[in-house]
């Protein structure tokens, strides 16, 4: 019972800003202001109410109907996000197949190496990959976006763990059934991997659709600017659009979840099971 | 469950679509919304160059020798041979007057130099010597009036005789009586002496009285009698002109004067003009009324149609311009006057532009009351062919450029008055949708102007800085706006 009472308090409080943000979304300019004023000044606490006293949908009147720009980094998101998902699924399977049945004497080294650059955080590699992109002309093309990204380690990390649960008999059945290899990857790896190769997409996505660093590096052309950077730079004043433009951001991220979620449960659960 | 998740799976899969699907449609709506809320508008660059200046003056051709034809006043014209612009030779014809009414005029103006003259109005006083008479005469007839030349011993009054022996056998009548009383006064005192009474000396004194009334009396017999004997009339003793008449017939005569004569008479105005008059009127009945020019020239105006009664001032105006002396001349004002100056080529349009020129230059540049006057001589060489005519409108156009040179911006970008006046700039940024136009405001400090453009020595902008020409909504600084390649129309003016 306690430990229930633990999880709900904790959940509470890691649900509380999202249902803080989608209520102060709800707040009138007159409410938001005086709510958030403490944190412009710097003195005091902000304290809102937790319902709106005047609540109204002006700010998501105005974002979505009277802010384009907001639509168009939407959809630059939308579009990084989905090419660079499926490049990832393309180039990433066969590697984790690679990686998961084709043993040899360094594949083990050079997995290892993969999840060390897993493991390296941007700031590592971003002058590496600014010095690089500008040589191949790249700066400021959503190309410089969507590359990186696409030659990730991490999906093929989380599809190596759900290869890895295929039987081999399986493999071998095929095997003396004709199936060649590449026939053997599309026609059993790829389905029966499919939980891993979901996981990876959710989970990609949601890393991918608020990816900030790398826009903020190699992009200069507002044009090209996703979401996640649209956000911050929304002028002082502007709360109301900034609140409403970030529950809109949720929505994707939530939905895709919701889609994803037993595989990605499964992968999870997968990964931790000892072979 | 597994069918539960799967449909909550496939149901999340279609909201998902369906919120893209939502989210499609309303970047559309949104964009649209939005971009009908900008402000449509124009830009042009601004220009660094010297400003030019338009001036237009109208002006008339006019001339140094213009003649005046004068017509007696209150005739009737009974044909005009010529009208402006017509050329005319000396001794043309110009028009004809009306005879009868000539003569009429004619008839009025004589009446009223007699009336004139009858009042004394014609001549001046000085000089001039009186006539008397003797008192108590009867007037039958004034032989002279007033205007009259007279030379000595002309009759200027009769007088009834038979009145004046009358008055002479009164005034006898009277003396011998007092003659009479005179001698028995003397007889008198004849007596009184030789008796030695003192009665003597009282006559004495009654007969000096008496003595003197008798010779008063017979001094005015006497003089009457000279009137008698000259045949009852009283005749001039000197050369003049008889400039007053106060006598008349049947009147008696008293003390005052009967008339004035003067021997060098001044001749009042009013009479000297009447008399001028007089002889043009004659002048012209001899001549049946037909009017000549006693120039060459160009008819530059006519004050006379036929039909219409002549009045007061010249009837036409010849000029001469056998001689050259024809200029175009008028006034500029102080705002144009800075940019004209002797020596300047100009632009001449006459009869709405088809007859011009673009080589006259101003001879004559002078200040005149708070107005500038120009002449720009014309010649043949000026028009190469048909000059313009005297009296004629026409208009002078010249350009001057500044000396310095300027940032140029069309005055429709101007906004304000006065000295506040300020431009929107169109400010140029990289946008969420590629290239923005925003709309800033910038003050000008305007040194000259134009119709077309105002002068500024610096703009605070960059030179390849358009400024906003028009647009169909009221701006504000900062303000996103669209950039339209033709002219919009301003929809807050409606």
């Amino acid at each position: 019972m306690l430990v229930y009472i633990f999880f709900a308090v904790l959940c509470a409080a890691v649900m509380l800003p999202v249902i803080m943000m989608v209520l102060l979304s709800l707040n009138d300019e007159t409410e938001l202001a005086s709510a958030i004023m403490p944190l412009e000044s710097g003195k005091g606490f902000c304290a809102p109410d937790p319902l709106p006293f005047f609540p109204t949908f002006s700010h998501y009147k105005k974002l979505m109907l009277y802010t384009p720009e907001f639509y168009r980094v939407f959809f630059n998101s939308l579009r990084n996000t989905a090419v660079i998902l499926v490049c990832q699924v393309l180039f990433a399977a066969p590697s984790a197949w690679a990686f998961s049945r084709m043993k040899s004497r360094h594949s083990k080294l050079l997995f290892d190496m993969y999840v060390i650059f897993m493991l390296m955080p941007f700031q590592v590699t971003m002058l590496s990959q600014y010095l690089l992109l500008d040589r191949l002309g790249l700066m400021d093309t959503s190309a410089a976006l969507i590359l990186p990204a696409v030659f990730s380690t991490f999906p093929v990390f989380i599809m190596y763990r759900s290869f890895s649960q295929i039987p081999e008999d399986v493999l071998d059945h095929a095997r003396i059934d004709g199936a060649g290899e590449f026939t053997i990857f599309l026609r059993i790896g790829l389905p029966m991997g499919r939980s891993g190769m979901l996981a990876a997409v959710t989970l990609g996505f949601l890393d991918l659709w608020n990816m900030v660093e790398q826009p903020l590096a190699f992009i200069k052309d507002k044009r090209l600017l996703p979401l996640s950077v649209y956000l911050p730079m929304i002028d002082k004043g502007s709360e109301g659009i900034v609140l409403a433009a970030s529950v809109i951001t949720l929505i994707p991220a939530v939905f895709v979840f919701i889609i994803g979620q037993d595989e990605l449960e499964a992968g999870m659960i997968s990964s931790g099971i000892k072979e | 469950m597994e069918k539960h998740n799967g449909m909550t799976k496939s149901a999340s899969v279609r909201w998902f679509v369906g919120f893209l699907c939502v989210m499609a449609m309303l970047s559309l709506i949104s964009r649209q919304l939005y971009t009908s809320k900008l402000a449509l508008v124009t830009a042009e660059d601004i220009r660094h160059s010297k400003l030019s200046h338009t001036v237009n003056c109208a002006g008339t051709v006019g001339c140094d020798s213009v003649n005046a034809v004068f017509l007696p006043e209150g005739v009737l014209a009974e044909s005009v041979y010529v009208h402006q612009g017509d050329k005319v030779e000396k001794d043309s014809r110009l028009l004809k007057l009306d005879t009868q009414s000539l003569k009429a005029r004619y008839d009025e103006l004589e009446s009223e130099r007699q009336k004139s003259l009858e009042n004394g109005d014609g001549y001046g006083s000085e000089g001039a010597s009186p006539v008397f008479a003797e008192t108590g005469l009867r007037i039958t007839d004034v032989c002279v009036k007033a205007g009259d030349k007279v030379s000595a011993g002309d009759e200027l009054v009769k007088f009834d005789k038979s009145h004046l022996i009358r008055l002479i056998n009164t005034l006898e009548a009277d003396r011998n009586k007092d003659i009479i009383a005179r001698n028995a006064l003397s007889d008198k005192q004849a007596a009184a002496e030789a008796d030695e009474e003192s009665m003597g000396e009282s006559y004495a004194g009654q007969i000096d009285t008496l003595d003197v009334s008798i010779e008063e009396q017979q001094s005015n017999i006497d003089r009457y009698l000279v009137i008698l004997n000259s045949g009852c009339a009283i005749k001039t003793t000197m050369e003049g002109t008889v400039t007053r008449v106060e006598a008349k017939a049947g009147q008696v005569t008293g003390e005052s004067a009967l008339m004035v004569i003067s021997a060098a008479p001044e001749v009042s105005n009013g009479l000297l003009r009447i008399d001028e008059e007089l002889e043009k009127l004659k002048a012209l009945i001899d001549a049946d009324g037909l009017v000549l020019s006693e120039y060459s020239g160009t008819v530059s105006r006519a004050d006379i149609s036929a039909g219409a009664v002549t009045a007061e001032g010249a009837a036409l105006f010849i000029a001469d311009v056998s001689e050259g002396g024809i200029y175009f001349s008028g006034l500029a004002d102080e705002k144009s006057a800075k940019h004209l100056s002797a020596g300047d080529i100009v632009e001449l349009y006459f009869r709405n532009g088809r007859l011009r020129t673009a080589s006259a230059v101003i001879s004559n540049f002078t200040l005149r009351d708070s107005d500038y006057r120009f002449e720009v001589p014309l010649t043949e060489e000026t028009f190469s062919g048909e000059m313009p005519a005297y009296g004629e409108i026409g208009m002078m156009r010249t350009s001057a450029l500044t000396e310095g040179e300027y940032y140029l911006i069309s005055k429709e970008a101007v906004h304000g008055t006065g000295a506040k006046r300020f431009v929107f700039a169109l400010e140029e940024t990289d946008g969420f949708f590629g290239r923005e136009y925003h709309a800033v405001k910038h003050d000008l400090n305007i040194e000259d102007e134009n119709d077309t453009y105002v002068a500024v020595s610096s703009t605070g902008l960059a030179e390849d800085t358009p400024v906003i020409i028009t647009s169909n909504r009221p701006l504000t600084d900062g303000a996103r706006v669209r950039l339209s390649v033709g002219k919009v129309n301003d929809e807050s003016e409606k």
